[in-house]
Parts: C-alpha cells; structure tokens; sequence
C-alpha cells in the first residue's frame, strides 16, 4: 500500500478528519480500516469512525471512493442516553406550539390544592 | 444527580437552540446520573391529553395530536429506570414548602420535592423560581452553570 501509488488494483479512499482536513488514500484492493489507519499513523482511540456515514466493521474491506470520517468520541456518550432521542411530533412547529399551549393552560388552570383534612 | 425539569426537558426533546446547549452542558458534566420525574411525565402526558381534548372539542383533526401522544410515550419509555417516582417522602418535602411556595411553583415544587428527597440538582431554564425553595440546588440548564 502506497498513497502516491495508483493501479486498477487499488481503491481511492478519501479520509476525512474535522478540524485536520481531507486526505485521499491509494489502497490495495480489499484493504480495510485498520490498514488505513495503520496507514494514516491515526489511531482510534476516543475516537468515532465512519464510513460513508455509518460505523463500520474494522476488518471489512474497503470500497473503492468511500469517505472514511474520523470524529472525537462524544465525551461521556453512550448509546442508551435518553436524552439524545428527539420526539418527532415536535419538528411540526403548529402542534409543538399548540401543545405547549395546551400545557400551560392546564398549568395555569391547575387549581392546586387544599391541604389534607 | 441531575434532574431536568420539564421545560428544561421539553427543548432537549423539541432539538431546538436551548436544547442542543443543555445536551452539550450534560455531555461536559461530571454528573452522569441524569434523570427525570414522574412530575414530568405526568406535565407532558397530560399535555397531551388536553391537546387531544381541545381538538376533539373544536371538532378539528385529532390524529396529529394523537401521534404526539404516542411519540411522548414512546420517548417517556427511553427514560425507563430514570424517572424518579414521586413517594412519601417527597410528598412530605412538598408538604413542608409554604403553601404559598406551592401555589406559585405548582407542580415545579413537586419537581424540587423530589429533588431535595434524592439530594439531587435541578437543571431549569426557569432558575428564578426554583431558586425560591430553601436548600435546593439550582442549574442554568442552558449554561449548565450553578445559579444557587
């Protein structure tokens, strides 16, 4: 494996690293992620990888032309943190106003209470 | 412990500007027991609820009102074994707060009983009410910076 080598036995990857910049790989065919990385001299540690936008397997191969991100892992993340998730009736601006609304007049209507006898 | 509030919690699950300030503040906190309340629970769902009531009222669609319904709950189930229960003693701890306390906060001063009950932080972005019950600790949620 050479970046400056090109033959109809290589594949291009382009590797991409926010805040590093972009660059183009020359593989052998049937390389994979952990000969880029060896490759590349990045490692993976605390870090988040992905090819053409999703997490891959570190031993399969490579297609010729994916865009291979690297990302610092998320401090803390972890897959099961509820708070992530969106509620998607909520990207409908009308009916995230209207039940906000609808909130807070049951709010102001809550009449709270008396003590107990 | 962290607590977010039900406001506080309604822009994290809405995504908006407010929301993607307190994930990142959550994200950079050392505190990584995040929780909500049953109080909360109890807000969004009965918001919801009314939403469904008004629109069956006003003879309008209630089918989108009704997707929210089941979204809320569907979220409310991520949460599962992070909502704090609202029990006796917080119940005692709301009992406690003057009844005028009570009238003013209504169900944020049960948000803030169960706080003190877990000795948990509340995260808000409605500070200047919390900051009114005595010993309760209180978050900007969108600076995630202690405000009392």
């Amino acid at each position: 494996m050479n970046e400056s080598r090109t033959s109809t036995d290589e594949i291009l990857v382009h590797f991409v690293r926010p805040g590093v910049g972009t660059r183009d790989y020359h593989l052998s065919e049937g390389a994979t992620l952990a000969d880029l990385l060896r490759l590349s001299g990045v490692s993976m540690a605390n870090q988040a990888v992905f090819i053409d936008g999703v997490p891959p397997e570190e031993a399969v191969p490579l297609r010729d032309g994916v865009v291979v991100t690297i990302v610092p892992q998320p401090r803390n993340a972890a897959g099961d943190e509820p708070w992530r998730a969106a509620v998607p009736a909520f990207r409908d601006e009308a009916i995230f106003r209207e039940y906000s609304e609808a909130m807070k007049a049951r709010r102001e209507s809550d009449p709270g209470e008396e003590p107990r006898a | 412990m962290i607590i977010l509030d039900t406001d506080a919690l309604g822009h994290v699950q809405k995504k908006d500007p407010v929301g993607l300030l307190i994930e990142s503040g959550l994200d950079a906190s050392p505190d990584r027991d995040i929780r909500i309340t049953a109080v909360t629970a109890y807000e969004m769902l009965g918001g919801a609820v009314a939403l469904i009531d008004r629109r069956k009222k006003e003879r309008r669609d209630p089918i989108p009102a009704f997707h929210l319904l089941q979204d809320l709950v569907d979220y409310l189930g991520r949460w599962r074994g992070r909502i704090l229960p609202y029990e006796t003693a917080a119940e005692q701890i709301y009992r406690s707060f003057p009844a005028r306390l009570r009238q003013e906060l209504k169900d944020d001063a049960r948000i803030a009983a169960i706080a003190l009950a877990y000795d948990a932080a509340v995260w808000t972005c409605n500070e200047s009410d919390y900051a009114k019950v005595p010993g309760l600790t209180v978050f900007r949620a969108e600076t995630a910076l202690r405000v009392r």
